[in-house]
């Protein structure tokens, strides 16, 4: 299923992954570590994480081979970031991370998930909900609890967005 | 649009059913299970009697040509829209190019065995005698008047590719019906029900009943313990409608369901009642079932509740549906 | 609580049994009209009873069958007494239709491949094919109902002569066109399908045709006349 706004982490109209890979470009060449973002229903936060691969690759004199999708800039001189957002409840109801007609649970945290795969369910009577994962990324914890009854705009799960364009290109 | 891969036979076209045609000779026919036709076709926005795809013989494979929504309800049928895995009683968005692929019925999740396939302003048959369900036996209506075939290619009435996607928890949740562990559904005696000895209308209300495999769209054979008339009955021929409990000369009852013939000859021991036909439609081959007696005002009662759970569904839906556009 | 066979007191003006109502589930009412077998008089009352319930306002459809009623609902009325009381009292009350249908005369081949049972007539009956043949287009036959399958006829007036029980086997498909006598009845069959009833003959007539605003050749109240076209032995 695609990206419905009971995700919440991105409307109909945003497109979280494009957003923070823009971002990601202009922090490149700055100081800065960290940067948060806090919108209505978005929260979106960039961290500079160490990548030990490009720096290795950045002390070496030969020129390193491309393949068709890698980006020269990004893999010669900027450290891969990742961004963390929240998924937040696009509805009042009750959150529900098994279908009630399966046993096991729709994702597992740390799993790596495509854009619209479904994460969870929000019951409101008889309809369930989709909460669908914004873009390409993986599953964090959860920050509500299975069964609980959530409001609009509570946050539901940690959700580590995959800027990196090789990866949203596979999506 | 959708090519069909692969079929079995007797997947048909149906809607809510044909009405208005008996003294023509011409049965309702119709969905085996109206509740989860109607539900589907709520899913998608449509008008809840649209025409969809019953599919009662797994496994079917579909291409679709064009993108489009779709919703499947019914059956919880381990489908899967090329390698990603369906969630059951939920509208779907397919593009043009991808494969529906419906396997067996899990009846451990959901005891059912018939499914269906919706799509946006239903399937686009023609309409014949006000309706575009499938008359097998006069061999018109639904598509072509025959079930479907592989090579075969379904329209939509509209083409709409939303994304849109929601789901719903199926009505046996809601609106369970069990006896002493078995599903069951509720019948009102019929004329003849006074001219059974004690001991057969006991029989009718306190044993089990199986579905054997000589059980379809027309009737539903069951197995059990006979029924003897009181005297041999003679009937003349009369009209029946789906649901009516026949009792042939071996004693071993028949339920005819939604292509039954609009006129029979053997005695009728009890009518199943509308609001549990389609319990007993999704009921798989070899299960064990219940009669419940009833009587005029529960029977009505459980109709409205039926029609209560789908309009909570349509407004609820309704509600999400116009939540999105305004956001 | 179980409305099963509810017979009224007879009403003093009628000369008839009761007729006796019944409940199909919470779609549909049953009348029939007791007394002996397939009376074309009673008949004739049943259609009248149909011509008036139809527009009654729980009611979707008025089809009669052999001697008999069935109302089907728009919608299950809550008050089914008070339909039950209107119903039995109209049929008490209501003037029988004349017979005045159209009369359509069907050219039969008997015996042959299109007439498989008919040794089966002859060995039950003890009359040869030409007096069964004889006696089976003599009379002209009311159109009492239509059931079964689309635009097939239960027909009354056979000559009891020529009676033949159901097969204790059906046949799982007689082609359309197929005249079977099963019982005290006779009948054709409007399209393929099984059949318990004996086939002496066939005939080529569209008794059904969806596209068309009346899609059935016949209604309650036309009559069939069995013309010999030829006799196969």
């Amino acid at each position: 299923m695609k990206p419905s706004p009971s995700s919440q982490a991105c409307g109909p109209a945003f497109d979280v992954a494009q957003w923070a890979g823009q971002l990601e470009a202009c922090l490149r060449g700055t100081d800065i570590a960290l940067l948060e973002v806090q919108a209505p229903g978005v929260c979106l936060r960039l961290q500079r994480v160490p990548d030990p691969h490009v720096m290795d690759k950045a002390a070496r004199t030969l020129p390193v081979p491309l393949n068709e999708t890698s980006d020269t800039a990004s893999v010669l001189t900027a450290p891969a970031a990742r961004a963390i957002c929240q998924v937040r409840a696009g509805s009042v109801g009750r959150l529900r991370l098994v279908h009630p007609l399966r046993s096991q649970a729709l994702v597992q945290p740390g799993q790596a998930v495509r854009m619209g795969q479904v994460l969870a369910l929000l019951q409101i009577g008889a309809v369930l909900l989709p909460v669908t994962a914004p873009c390409a990324g993986r599953v964090g914890q959860w920050l509500a609890q299975d069964g609980a009854l959530v409001g609009y705009g509570d946050p539901l799960l940690d959700f580590t967005t995959d800027t990196d364009k090789e990866a949203r290109d596979a999506d | 649009m959708i090519e069909v891969l692969r079929t079995g036979a007797l997947n048909t076209v149906q809607d809510l059913g044909r009405y208005g045609c008996l003294g023509w000779g011409v049965g309702t026919s119709g969905a085996m299970d109206n509740l989860a036709l109607s539900a589907g076709n709520i899913l998608l926005g449509n008008a809840p009697g649209c025409a969809a795809l019953e599919v009662q013989v797994f496994p079917l494979r579909l291409r679709f040509l064009a993108d489009c929504d779709f919703a499947l309800t019914g059956a919880d049928a381990d489908a899967q829209l090329d390698d990603l895995p369906l969630l059951p009683w939920a509208s779907h968005s397919a593009r043009a190019g991808q494969v529906l692929r419906l396997g067996l019925p899990d009846v451990a999740a959901l005891y059912r065995s018939r499914a269906y396939l919706c799509l946006p302003g239903g399937v686009d048959v023609p309409m014949v005698l006000n309706s575009r369900s499938t008359q097998l036996r006069g061999a018109f209506g639904g598509l072509a008047g025959r079930a479907l075939k592989t090579g075969d290619v379904l329209r939509a009435a509209q083409a709409r590719c939303d994304g849109a996607a929601l789901a719903l928890l199926p009505p046996e949740l809601a609106l369970p019906l069990h006896c002493e562990g078995s599903p069951a559904v509720r019948v009102l005696p019929a004329a003849e029900y006074d001219c059974y000895t004690a001991a057969s209308q006991a029989s009718l209300w306190q044993s089990e009943w199986t579905i054997t495999p000589q059980s379809d769209r027309y009737g539903f054979r069951l197995t059990g313990q006979a029924l003897q008339p009181k005297v041999p009955l003679e009937m003349r021929s009369h009209g029946i409608v789906p649901g009516v409990i026949q009792v042939p000369p071996d004693g071993q009852p028949i339920v005819q369901m939604r292509d039954a013939q609009p006129t029979g000859g053997y005695p009728k021991i009890g009518t199943v009642i509308e609001a549990d036909l389609w319990r007993l439609g999704q009921m798989p081959i070899g299960s064990r079932i219940r009669f419940l007696e009833t009587g005029w005002d529960e029977a009505l009662h459980a109709q409205a509740q039926l029609q209560g759970w789908l309009a909570d569904v349509q407004g609820q839906v309704q509600l999400q549906q116009g939540r999105r556009g305004r956001a | 609580m179980a409305r099963t066979r509810d017979a009224l007191p007879p009403m003093t003006a009628l000369e008839d049994a009761a007729p006796v109502f019944s409940l199909l589930g919470t779609t549909a009412a049953l009348l029939e009209a007791p007394g002996p077998a397939m009376d074309l008089p009673r008949q004739q009352r049943i259609w009248a009873l149909a011509q008036l319930a139809r527009h009654w306002p729980e009611v979707q459809e008025a089809v009669p069958g052999m001697n008999n009623l069935m109302l089907t609902f728009k919608q299950a009325p809550r008050d089914i007494d008070s339909l039950r009381e209107r119903l039995v009292l109209a049929w008490a009350e209501v003037t029988p239709l004349p017979l005045q249908g159209r009369v359509i005369e069907l050219p039969v081949v008997y015996g042959g491949e299109g007439g498989p049972h008919m040794a089966d007539v002859v060995a039950h009956t003890g009359l040869g094919v030409d007096d069964i043949v004889a006696l089976h287009s003599a009379p002209l036959y009311p159109v009492y109902a239509l059931g079964s399958h689309p635009g097939y006829c239960y027909l009354g007036g056979m000559d009891p002569r020529i009676a033949t029980p159901r097969r204790q086997a059906p046949v799982l498909r007689i082609p359309g066109g197929s005249v079977s006598i099963g019982g005290f009845q006779t009948g054709v069959s409007a399209s393929p399908g099984p059949s318990g009833w004996n086939t002496i003959g066939s005939t080529q007539m569209c008794f059904f045709d969806p596209t068309q605003a009346m899609p059935a050749l016949l209604q309650p109240g036309d009559s069939i006349r069995f013309r010999v076209e030829k006799v196969i032995r």
